[in-house]
């Protein structure tokens, strides 16, 4: 059985600028997969591929094991592909009872019948209880939190096969972060295939079946997210090559001024341990 | 009285505009500033059938409808799709341009002369509430009534109109949603174009058919939206019908040279107070 | 890019345009006739005009068309008085450019405050009313039937002949570029694109935005009233008929077509439209249709938009840069000393307040931040962090409450009087103005502290070179600072956005600020940029700084802040050391969260058993792990 998402040999960026050059991933049904990565290293701009907003140069990507070369974006949406942006990209001047039917303007075609479309917003509200309360609000007056739920809500409700989630945990207070995890757990047991990128390295592996490490728009490391040498995989390509990097441009070498912390020292301090 | 008559009838008309504006902006983000070519299209397309060449009425409307509409068309593809990524300034150009060239193949092929034109041969004046009217002025002023409360209805009761109000907000996401965004803008700006072309022959009794007002109706329309605020049918009808009223009224009193002045302080006086327009719906911008 | 560089080198060389303006100004007595004559008279006025638009189009995008106007007030005022005062046409230009000044700041005032799109129509109405606005004046100015029998120009009471007159069209224009040359190559330049990159971001760094506005509008203007004086005397004859929108449709034409190039693009434009549509009379009948399909063309390739003449205006500041740059190659190497020391400022907030149409962002807010400390601002959405630090930058108004810096109260001042009070910020989204350098951008942060007048630049004063050589050596030190020194000239918006996020903290040091506020500046950074951020903090610390940090990343607020204020709901929950703040109950109830608050799903109890303070666990918890 073909993979929920397959992406192969892919290579896309913004006009001139290539910022993925290659990468390869297979997402399956029922699971999480993470891509992780440094700032810039290509993690939002290959989902942006997959959802059809960024033109791609090479490679392919595939749906069930169909080719989506060519498909237009609301194309994609349609066929599956449901896509969080980051940022909370709901729809700030509609209310969250518009967001959620707007939501459902992708569901596929068979499910179109009015009665389903209650069914579903009921739905919605069951499982966030905290926006059935607000369904006449403006998502403008949601609180951060409240909006990057209504977005994942609102990607559910076209019912799609693959989830892409940017970053959801972005700008979250921690308190709520704990829910976001909750909520992207369950998105597994109800079969979506997930792909998820993330930066906060601890959330994300929380959550992994897999794990695929970029960097500077290549992929550098895929395994299982239980495997011994995930964490080390991760941290020398988040360190490892920023730490080489670093040694290179530096005037005489050496970061270590007097008093001045060293990338590891410091890092040692931020975790507290 | 009479100058409320007439000052709802040139209001009526630049509801027209205005109401292209919104389609066009509700549609795809962008104001099409040829609307009011349109219409004046449509006003020659009148003269050319029922005074140079005697078709009938019907007929002329359909040819106005088909002519805009494909004029809408070509625009939409040549002058604002390639731009799509670029700042707003250039579509304005392009627009302007686009526009500039209506005029010019019009006065190639007219003459630059106001021309009257008979559609509905109804020359009747009469009497109501101390003011004398004609029924085309009824007309006009139903016509604006019945389009503004309808597109009303169309964007805030259909599917279709929620996603438009969705693309507005923001395009990229409403892709995402699965909202054909491109058939969407072609298709607003088709019908918004198609549409002011059938309002010419309905205007051009008032209005004759003349290349240059275009550009005067082009830009009382802009002052019409911005006043009435930028996707508000309803604002718009407001607005305009009191621009209308207020060229009216100036025009009796302080003199017909000065009343596009008065309308013109008008606008900057309330634009200044109110930056969002009378409904203080969204800010006027260009994409 | 390249098309950017050809064009700045060739348009840099000073001698190069003083050879070519030499040859035009000599043209009559190299033999070009009288008709010849006249078609570059024309291509000088219409280049004046257009030149004016370029600025404002340059900085903002935004038509100003309303140049027309501006056009008709110098033609006007340099008719009347060449009638009516006196025919000398010293007096008459002069009079022409105060006339323009100020119909070019009147017609710019709509456009402080609306959009660009408000703008281009209230300028295009107004060159409809140009008519009835010329019969107010009465018979003086002719009214509908135009200002006939202009006379021959005179100078100092010597009649010009056409080889005078032309001489003085050439030398007029030639002495507008060159000043415009100057203004746009300079720190006004720069603040241009500040502008057109955001009016918020003019305010942090010490411009008003009106003010920057204005200027523009009243450059813009000046031109064109010359130009509309200099016709007014070519032809003789004045009709309001003939400012109306074909002339509007022309300019803005030769300004896209030109405009593309550099800033003297505007003389390229007009000669494409002189020797284009304007003198064939083929053209005639098609003329509308030509300009029109011009306008089309030109607005499709310049796809990049008219930033496209943004770039033109910044391959004058590329260029002054290079020039520089090969005086100090030899100094950097000295300057990698650390940041320049600053006054301790005390940052201290009490009792503030503001309230959105009945809900209160932030309700009697009071804590104080010390020089040389980093305090942290921490809380969650909604608790009014943001809008606390745009209160104290000024770009809210408090309801209640006062802002003092060592005792200087500050409350309510507008951001550009804030900044230059000694306050710098940086933002959420980095705002980081196309089309400008890594130098540059970092020296934008100095333009409140340490302004050059207008005519200071244009005539390149003693006190403008000082100040350009000031702004380098304190870039070079900042850069040094930021270890950015190698990158000084890379085009600043294509660096990595924590890159962007340094160098945003570089230009609010650069302006001498005593008072740091950061807001969000870890957002979106991986570990590696973290660790940078932190060396430089510790470096702006170390120079006397006060720094107020909005931020969400707890760890990172673990382990730098010396002082930490909680705000929830708009008001302050607890406020002390870390230690103190992590243990304290309110705080855990409200933002670190206990496990108990709910606000979203139904799986609470899953949240529950996660312990959400400590972020980094060795293992995941089994709780929320995997399927079998």
């Amino acid at each position: 059985m073909s993979a929920a998402l397959e992406v192969l040999d892919l290579a896309t960026g913004y006009g001139d600028l290539r910022a993925v050059l290659d990468v390869n991933l297979r997402v399956e049904t029922g699971t999480i997969t993470v891509l992780l990565g440094r700032n810039g290293a290509g993690k939002t701009t290959t989902l942006r591929a997959i959802a059809g907003l960024n033109p791609t140069s090479s490679g392919r990507i595939s749906l069930h094991g169909t080719d989506l070369a060519g498909m237009p974006a609301h194309q994609r949406a349609r066929r599956g592909i449901g896509y969080v942006q980051e940022g909370k990209r709901v729809f700030k001047s509609r209310t969250v009872e518009e967001n959620l039917l707007l939501g459902m303007y992708a569901r596929p075609a068979s499910n179109r019948a009015r009665a389903d479309a209650s069914d579903l917003l009921d739905a919605a509200y069951t499982q966030f209880p905290i926006l059935a309360s607000r369904r006449r609000t403006p998502a403008a007056q949601l609180s951060g939190g409240q909006q990057q739920m209504l977005a994942i809500a609102q990607a559910l409700a076209a019912e799609p096969t693959v989830l892409l989630l940017d970053e959801p945990s972005a700008g979250l207070a921690p308190s709520v972060v704990g829910e976001m995890l909750a909520t992207i757990a369950q998105l597994r047991e109800r079969g979506l295939a997930v792909l998820l990128v993330e930066q906060a390295m601890e959330f994300a592996l929380a959550l992994a079946d897999r794990v695929v490490v970029i960097d500077l728009g290549r992929q550098v490391y895929a395994g299982a997210a239980d495997e011994a040498d995930v964490r080390q995989a991760v941290r020398d390509a988040y360190l490892g090559l920023a730490q080489a990097a670093a040694v290179a441009a530096s005037p005489g070498g050496s970061p270590v001024e007097s008093g001045e912390p060293t990338r590891a020292g410091w890092l040692r301090k931020w975790r507290r341990s | 009285m009479t100058e409320v008559w007439a000052g709802l009838t040139t209001g009526a008309v630049y509801a027209f505009i205005a109401l292209g504006y919104n389609v066009t902006y509700l549609a795809g983000g962008v104001i099409n500033f040829a609307q009011a070519y349109f219409l004046v299209l449509g006003t020659f397309v009148a003269y050319w059938g029922l005074e140079q060449h005697d078709l009938s009425v019907a007929l002329v409307f359909v040819i106005a409808l088909v002519v805009a509409g494909l004029g809408g068309f070509v625009e939409e593809r040549l002058a604002i799709r390639p731009l799509r990524r670029s700042g707003g300034s250039a579509e304005l150009v392009t627009m302007i341009g686009f526009s500039t060239i209506i005029t010019g193949a019009l006065v190639l092929a007219f003459g630059s002369n106001a021309m009257p034109v008979s559609v509905f041969h109804l020359d009747t004046t009469h009497e109501a509430f101390g003011g004398r009217f004609q029924p085309l002025d009824i007309v006009l002023i139903a016509a604006a009534l019945v389009l503004g409360f309808g597109l009303h209805l169309l964007t805030h009761r259909t599917r279709i109109g929620l996603a438009a109000l969705a693309q507005t907000d923001d395009r990229e996401a409403a892709q995402l949603r699965g909202i054909n965004v491109s058939a969407l803008s072609i298709g607003g700006f088709i019908i918004a174009a198609a549409l002011a072309g059938v309002l010419g022959p309905i205007v051009v009794e008032q209005t004759f058919a003349s290349a240059s007002i275009a550009v005067v109706l082009a830009v009382k329309g802009f002052v019409v939206l911005v006043l009435g605020g930028v996707g508000s049918h309803r604002g718009v009808l407001v607005a305009g019908f009191t621009v209308g009223l207020v060229e009216a009224f100036g025009s009796r009193y302080v003199g017909p040279s000065y009343r596009d002045d008065l309308v013109f302080l008008l606008f900057v006086a309330v634009l200044m107070a109110f930056p969002n327009g009378i409904s203080g719906k969204r800010r006027a911008r260009a994409v | 890019m390249s098309r950017l560089m050809a064009g700045s080198r060739t348009a840099g060389r000073p001698l190069v345009w003083i050879v070519v303006f030499a040859v035009v100004a000599g043209l009559p007595w190299l033999g070009l006739g009288a008709s010849d004559l006249r078609t570059v008279i024309l291509i000088a006025i219409l280049a004046l005009t257009v030149s004016g638009l370029n600025l404002s189009l340059g900085y903002a995008g935004e038509l100003a068309l309303g140049q027309v106007a501006v056009y008709a007030a110098g033609a006007y005022t340099g008719g009347y008085i060449a009638i009516s005062v006196v025919n000398d046409v010293v007096v008459a230009l002069l009079a022409a450019a105060v006339a323009a000044l100020v119909v070019g700041i009147v017609t710019g005032i709509p456009g402080l405050r609306l959009g660009h799109w408000t703008l281009a129509i209230t300028s295009f109405f107004m060159v409809l009313l140009i008519p009835s606005i010329v019969n107010l004046f009465g018979d003086r100015l002719g009214r509908y039937d135009g200002l006939q029998g202009i006379p021959i120009a005179k100078i100092f009471g010597h009649e010009l002949g056409t080889n005078g007159f032309y001489l003085l069209v050439v030398v007029v224009a030639g002495l507008w570029f060159a000043l415009l040359r100057n203004l746009v190559m300079s720190n006004f330049g720069a603040s241009l694109l500040v502008l057109k990159e955001s009016p918020v971001l003019a305010g942090a760094v010490g411009t008003s935005p009106y003010v920057t506005k204005l200027k523009a509008y009243a450059i813009g203007a000046v031109p064109a009233g010359l130009a509309g004086c200099l016709a007014a005397y070519q032809d003789s004859y004045i009709s309001p008929v003939s400012f109306g929108l074909d002339l509007t449709i022309v300019i803005l034409a030769a300004s896209i077509l030109g405009g593309a190039m550099t800033v003297y693009g505007a003389i390229v434009g007009a000669a494409i439209m002189q020797y284009g549509p304007l003198e064939s009379t083929v053209f005639e009948k098609y003329a509308t249709i030509a300009y029109g399909a011009f306008l089309l063309l030109g607005g499709l390739l310049l796809r990049n938009g008219l930033a496209g003449v943004a770039t033109s205006v910044v391959g004058y500041l590329r260029l002054h840069v290079r020039h520089h740059e090969q005086e100090s190659a030899q100094d950097t190497a000295g300057a990698l000393i650390g940041l320049p020391d600053v006054e301790p400022t005390v940052l201290r907030l009490t009792g503030l307040t503001k309230a959105f149409g009945g809900n209160a962002a932030v309700d009697d807010v009071s804590f104080v931040a010390l020089p040389g400390q980093i305090t942290a601002l921490i809380g969650p959405n909604g608790s009014g962090k943001t809008t606390t630090m745009n209160l104290i930058s000024g770009y809210y108004r408090a309801d209640r409450g006062v802002v003092t810096l060592n005792d200087r109260d500050v409350t309510g001042l507008p951001p550009h009087k804030v900044s230059r009070s000694g306050v710098g910020r940086t933002f959420q989204t980095p705002l980081v103005p196309r089309g400008l350098t890594v130098r540059q951008v970092l020296t934008t942060g100095r333009l409140g502290t340490s302004p050059v007048s207008l005519v200071a630049t244009a005539l390149r004063l003693p006190v403008h070179r000082r100040t350009v050589a000031q702004d380098h050596e304190v870039g070079d030190r900042i850069l040094g600072a930021l270890r950015l020194l190698d990158r000084a000239d890379a085009d600043a918006s294509s660096l990595a956005l924590g890159t962007r996020r340094m160098l945003e903290l570089g230009r609010a040091v650069a302006g001498g600020s005593s008072l740091i506020l950061l807001d969000e500046v870890a957002s979106g950074l991986d570990e590696a940029d973290i660790a940078e951020l932190v060396r430089i903090l510790e470096q702006v610390k170390r120079a006397g700084a006060t720094i107020l940090l909005v931020e969400h990343n707890f760890a990172l607020v673990r382990a730098i802040a010396d002082h930490v204020v909680v705000l929830g709901e708009g008001r302050v929950l607890a406020a002390g050391s870390i230690g103190e703040i992590e243990v304290d109950p309110a705080v855990l109830k409200g933002y670190l969260g206990d496990g108990v608050e709910v606000t979203g799903t139904r799986s609470s109890e899953h949240a529950s058993s996660r312990a959400p303070t400590d972020i980094t666990p060795d293992r995941p918890t089994g709780t929320l792990g995997r399927p079998g």
